[in-house]
């Protein structure tokens, strides 16, 4: 079989599991969402009936059974159907909860892998569940221990544990099962950090005008010529031509690079980009971002605008680059500091307003992730005491029954003959 | 199938056995005799009078009333301790020789069960010996018969020479194609290539309904280290170094040099990832097919 | 059986030892309100029915997943797994083998990195040479179980070693050893060009699949390569198959170190015994400057400055084993042979052979060819085969096979 480095990608658990069309992302979004709300509704009268009958008939153990389910979870008034959130509200918690993983990685410390990974895997979480089922904090220190297991970093749950506010080991480890289900045992995430790394040593060859250009593709430039067009790019898109010394070509191809290591360290991770396009794009399209002349200079060398694949790959790339400016991280030139705080500032307001809406709405069942564990633990190890109790029962009964019968009739003759063959 | 003798027949059989009906010598006076058989008569007699008789070429059966022509190579140890199980074997084998067809070979497995009816059939005339003469033609038409197909197969198919030249006469479980590309280690059919030039010129014989047609292996492809699998990136070419200021520190660093760390493969690396999925477009959908690799 | 009889046994069912007592589980559920801490069991009892009636999209993939296969029986055990053969529920003909993990009373840290790590990477590699993951899924009592390729016919190592003075000894040819280390070398390839290390290539991770395809297996210890600067440990690779810069304790290095290991097992499988059997990491870098001669800066360039360097002390432990050395232990593999095993156990791993460069080296394609792989002897190959046979003749079907076997059974 012979692999393209496209192959390559397509072989890959996320592009087959984890990748969607925008109308399948938003279909699979909002599945989660009508069964989160019928449960949470469903879970919610179950509680008042079961308040209702306390308070007509207060015994003890009731009261007990109460405390330790219910009585922590605020009820919405009993006389409103439950608020829930609509499938836009949970993404935005969704969003801004990886947006404080990632913070919380930056704290730590963790290598960007680790942190950017975790973040991904409360995305494909939350694609299957909801932040009114399993709270997103819970989540997203348990994803970020996952992520790190799987990026092969050293993290000892103690530790961990530790250095996270009000957090005991059992807290991070309760949910791994529940997280590890729902990415479907997929614990590779494919990042566009070293494609860009890549990428800018390429372009900073071609800059010293030393790039060896690939054979298939039609060139009509040899490297001389293509550091020449380097020099002579437009500072901005459709601008006049300029003329850069290669050291300050060299300057302006590593200030890109810095730029758009921002953007995949951030809007990249913080919005729908991995599923919806491969690595190389991301990171093709923060660059595109961060210098359009030259992103499209460079891209001119990997696909000619005379390729029929060259208009779908600027379409793709640019609705990409659309997503990622879409962030509230992304800080255009353009913008000023007064327009940034504004914005953040209803961003905050608004979060505010869904964080209050998502405590009104929990589902009661999931709020004690360490209880829910040890119950469901529990249950399995009963089971299976049930299962070799069963047997040993049956074992001692045949083993008894074999002996009386053998007292009665002799041994039976098979046993016989097995016993002289041996 | 009656069980075989327990222990090999040269030592012990029946009272009868201890003497050699040739030159009445017993074994109680040579412990070393040996008896040998020869399955043109299955005749027993000791290794001294085989080698006295048959050692100038092919003499008569010296036991009375016989007068088969017998040949010394022919001879050799009883493996049955009944002659008539022993006959039946060689019979067996014999016909099994000719008649090598598997199930593989025929459409159905009805037209393969009618075969075997056949070759049944076949093989009960010999060993109760009805019909010996007309069966004995049929099966030679039908070895020449098929020894002449597989001549026209052989001059396009060439037997693998490093398959072991089996000489010996035991057919053991092989391919049929195996088997076929092998002569026929008949036992004592007289001589094939009259046979074959007799079955040439008649009708052939047998024909089973429903056998396949023999399609012969393909010819072994060249030698490709990599049985097919390659990686070819498309969209880049790696150099052997490139001269970025982040990297220096990591190509200088004699820990790096010293523990083989070789900066080309994080090259190659990174520009794999660059492209690494440059021309898949999630929008599109995935191919069907794709799923199946998982 | 047992059973039956039972059943049809004349006299009534004495009464069994545990028929009067009342199961534990219903005693305990019984008895809720003085068995056990109200907490616990209000938990259990709050939690339980949504979990049996509504079980989270995750849990459903898994329960689906989970059916999917049907247990046959334990085939093995180990510290850190339980292997089980089992079979796909919807075709019984179908086998795999299901590696459950084993929870660690002493690790505390959830689901261990190594299973982890093994899933990570065997999900992404799909070779013919690499073990092939099927599935995962995780038990009710939360152990995680891979999915397998049903390979039966052993390791690598059980065709050299005799580890038992009862095990019959399996004859090899070149061709043999030639085919194996070519499969072997096509996995490492595979691993190298997907960026992934192996680091823990041994004769018993190499296993063996019914067709005689030989499959490299445990990833527990795989991880990508490391990018420039970053620190990788060098407690890595069973010590008998290690290269010199790990014991050297580099920290940075690269996709030769497997190809050490590679070198090794084609060593042993010649040889016929462990090459280099230190008993510690010590002994184990003085059996390869003897051989191979102590490194220095020049055979070796930037040696000296890993961590555990140490000089040599006197000129004539540079040297190594002659040529002749070579000639009269590596007959078997002739001149060829010798060179590429040679080009794998270099010490310097910038000089030592890629595993690109192993797979296109001549000795693979001169004669004698690799041998087929379902013509490769493996122990237990006779077995099957004549059970596969077996179970392809028709009952009552009589041909030549059964009087050779009998011949065979009184000659042979």
């Amino acid at each position: 079989m012979k692999l393209t480095e496209d192959d390559i990608y397509r072989r890959s658990t996320q592009y087959l599991h984890w990748s969607f069309t925008a109308a399948q992302l938003a279909a699979q979004r909002l599945k989660t969402n009508i069964q989160a709300a019928e449960r949470v509704k469903a879970a919610v009268a179950r509680q008042r009936a079961a308040r209702a009958l306390k308070t007509e008939t207060p015994n003890a153990s009731g009261s007990e059974n109460a405390s330790q389910n219910g009585a922590n979870t605020p009820l919405p008034p009993p006389d409103r159907e439950v608020d829930c959130l609509t499938m836009a509200e949970e993404k935005r918690l969704v969003d801004n909860f990886c947006e404080k993983a990632l913070e919380l990685g930056d704290f730590l410390k963790l290598p960007i892998e680790v942190t950017a990974t975790g973040v991904q895997f409360m995305r494909r979480f939350y694609l299957l569940n909801s932040p009114m089922t399993y709270e997103p904090n819970q989540i997203s220190r348990t994803a970020i221990f996952i992520a790190s297991k799987a990026e092969g970093h050293h993290l000892p749950v103690a530790h961990y544990a530790a250095s996270l506010p009000k957090t005991k080991p059992e807290d991070i480890l309760a949910p791994e099962y529940l997280i590890t289900q729902a990415l479907r045992f997929h614990y590779e995430v494919r990042h566009p950090f070293r494609g860009l790394k890549g990428g800018h040593l390429e372009m900073m060859a071609m800059a010293a005008g030393k790039a060896t250009l690939p054979p298939n593709i039609p060139q009509d430039r040899d490297p001389r010529a293509l550091q020449q067009a380097m020099l002579e790019l437009p500072r901005r898109p459709g601008g006049p031509a300029s003329a850069m010394s290669e050291k300050e070509l060299e300057k302006r191809i590593t200030e890109a690079y810095g730029f758009a290591s921002h953007i995949l360290k951030n809007a990249a991770l913080l919005t729908d980009a991995y599923f919806l396009y491969t690595p190389s794009h991301i990171w093709l399209s923060a660059h595109l971002l961060a210098d359009e002349p030259l992103t499209l200079l460079y891209l001119s060398t990997k696909c000619p605008p005379s390729n029929p694949m060259h208009a779908k790959l600027l379409t793709t790339l640019r609705s990409c680059a659309a997503l990622l400016s879409s962030h509230h991280s992304f800080h255009p030139a353009s913008q000023t500091e007064e327009e940034k705080a504004a914005r953040d500032k209803k961003d905050q307001v608004e979060l505010k307003a869904l964080m209050k809406k998502l405590r009104l709405c929990r589902d009661p069942d999931k709020t004690n992730l360490v209880k829910l564990n040890q119950a469901q633990k529990r249950d399995a190890v009963e089971n299976g005491e049930l299962e070799e109790n069963k047997r040993k029962k049956r074992k001692i009964a045949r083993e008894q029954y074999e002996k009386e019968a053998d007292d009665f009739f002799g041994p039976s003759l098979s046993k016989k003959e097995n016993e002289n063959a041996s | 199938m009656s069980k075989p003798a327990a222990r090999g027949p040269s030592n012990a059989n029946s009272k009868d056995g201890e003497i050699c009906p040739v030159c009445k010598s017993s074994r109680y006076l040579n412990k070393h005799m040996k008896f040998l058989i020869n399955p043109e008569c299955y005749h027993k007699m000791c290794e001294s009078c085989v080698d006295r008789i048959f050692s100038h070429g092919p003499a008569p059966c010296p036991i009375a009333g016989c007068k088969r022509t017998l040949r010394k190579v022919k001879f050799r140890e009883q493996r049955f301790e009944d002659l008539k199980v022993e006959r039946e074997v060689d019979i067996r084998r014999r016909v099994a020789a000719v008649f090598d067809k598997t199930e593989d070979d025929f459409e159905t497995l009805r037209d393969y069960n009618d075969y075997l009816e056949t070759v049944e059939e076949i093989t009960w005339n010999l060993i109760l010996k009805i019909d010996v003469e007309a069966t004995e033609k049929k099966l030679r038409q039908y070895e020449a018969a098929q020894k002449a197909e597989r001549n026209i197969q052989a001059q396009t198919y060439q037997p693998d020479p490093s398959l072991p030249s089996d000489t010996a006469q035991v057919v053991l479980k092989k391919s049929a194609a195996q088997r076929r590309a092998q002569g026929n280690p008949t036992g004592n059919t007289p001589d094939p290539a009259s046979g074959a030039g007799n079955g040439q010129q008649t009708e052939p014989g047998l024909r089973f309904k429903g056998l396949k047609k023999y399609v012969p292996p393909p010819p072994e492809a060249p030698f490709d280290p990599f049985d097919g699998w390659a990686i070819e990136p498309q969209y880049y070419v790696t150099q052997n170094d490139y001269d970025v200021e982040w990297l220096t520190r990591a190509i200088n660093d004699p820990l790096h040099i010293g523990g083989g760390y070789d900066m080309r493969d994080f090259y190659s690396w990174a520009l794999c990832d660059a492209f690494s999925g440059f021309g898949v477009f999630v929008e599109d959908g995935k191919d069907v097919e794709m799923a199946d690799v998982f | 059986m047992a059973s039956t009889q039972v059943a049809l046994s004349p006299r009534p069912n004495p009464p069994g030892p545990g028929a009067s007592k009342p199961l534990p589980l219903k005693s305990k559920t019984l008895n809720v309100d003085n068995a056990k801490p109200a907490a616990s069991v209000a938990a259990s009892r709050a939690s339980t029915p949504g979990l049996e009636t509504e079980l989270d999209a995750g849990a459903q993939m898994n329960e689906q997943v989970r059916n999917r296969y049907v247990i046959d029986k334990k085939i093995g055990q180990g510290t850190y797994a339980d292997v089980f053969s089992a079979h796909v529920r919807s075709d019984p003909s179908k086998l795999v083998a299901i590696k459950r993990i084993r929870l660690q009373q002493e690790w505390e840290n959830g689901i261990t990195m190594d299973s982890i790590r093994e899933i990570r990477f065997l999900s992404e590699l799909k070779h013919p040479n690499v073990i092939l993951l099927h599935d995962v899924f995780s038990t009710k009592d939360q152990k995680i179980s891979l999915v397998l390729e049903h390979l039966p016919l052993g390791d690598l190592e059980e065709v050299w070693l005799k580890k038992d003075k009862k095990d019959p000894m399996i004859a090899y040819t070149q061709a043999d050893i030639k085919s194996w280390i070519l499969m072997l070398s096509r996995a490492v390839w595979f691993c190298h060009s997907h960026r992934i290390l192996h680091r823990d290539i041994k004769s018993n991770n190499c296993l063996i699949a019914a067709n005689g395809c030989l499959k490299l297996a445990d990833f527990g210890l795989a991880r990508p390569f490391a990018e420039p600067g970053r620190k990788m440990t060098h407690q890595v690779i069973t010590r008998y198959y290690r290269p010199p810069e790990l014991l050297y304790m580099a920290q940075h290095y690269g996709p030769k170190v497997d190809v050490w290991s590679v070198g090794m097992i084609l060593a042993e499988l010649t040889l016929r015994q462990f090459m280099c059997p230190g008993n510690t990491e010590m002994e184990q870098l003085n059996m390869y400057c003897e051989i191979f001669g102590t490194p220095t800066e020049e055979t070796w360039p930037g040696v000296s400055k890993l961590q555990c360097y140490v000089a040599p002390d006197k000129p004539a432990a540079q040297r190594g084993h002659p040529k002749s050395w070579w000639e009269s232990n590596f007959g078997l593999i002739g001149e060829d042979g010798r060179n590429l095993l040679r080009g794998m156990l270099t010490m310097d791993p910038k000089k030592r052979l890629s595993s690109e460069e192993v797979v296109k080296h001549p000795w693979f394609s001169s004669s004698p060819r690799p041998t087929k792989m379902e013509d490769l002897p493996t122990k237990g190959k006779a077995d099957l085969k004549r059970f596969g046979d077996d179970l392809k003749r028709h009952a009552g079907e009589l041909d030549s096979g059964r009087g050779d076997k009998v011949a065979r059974k009184l000659f042979g």
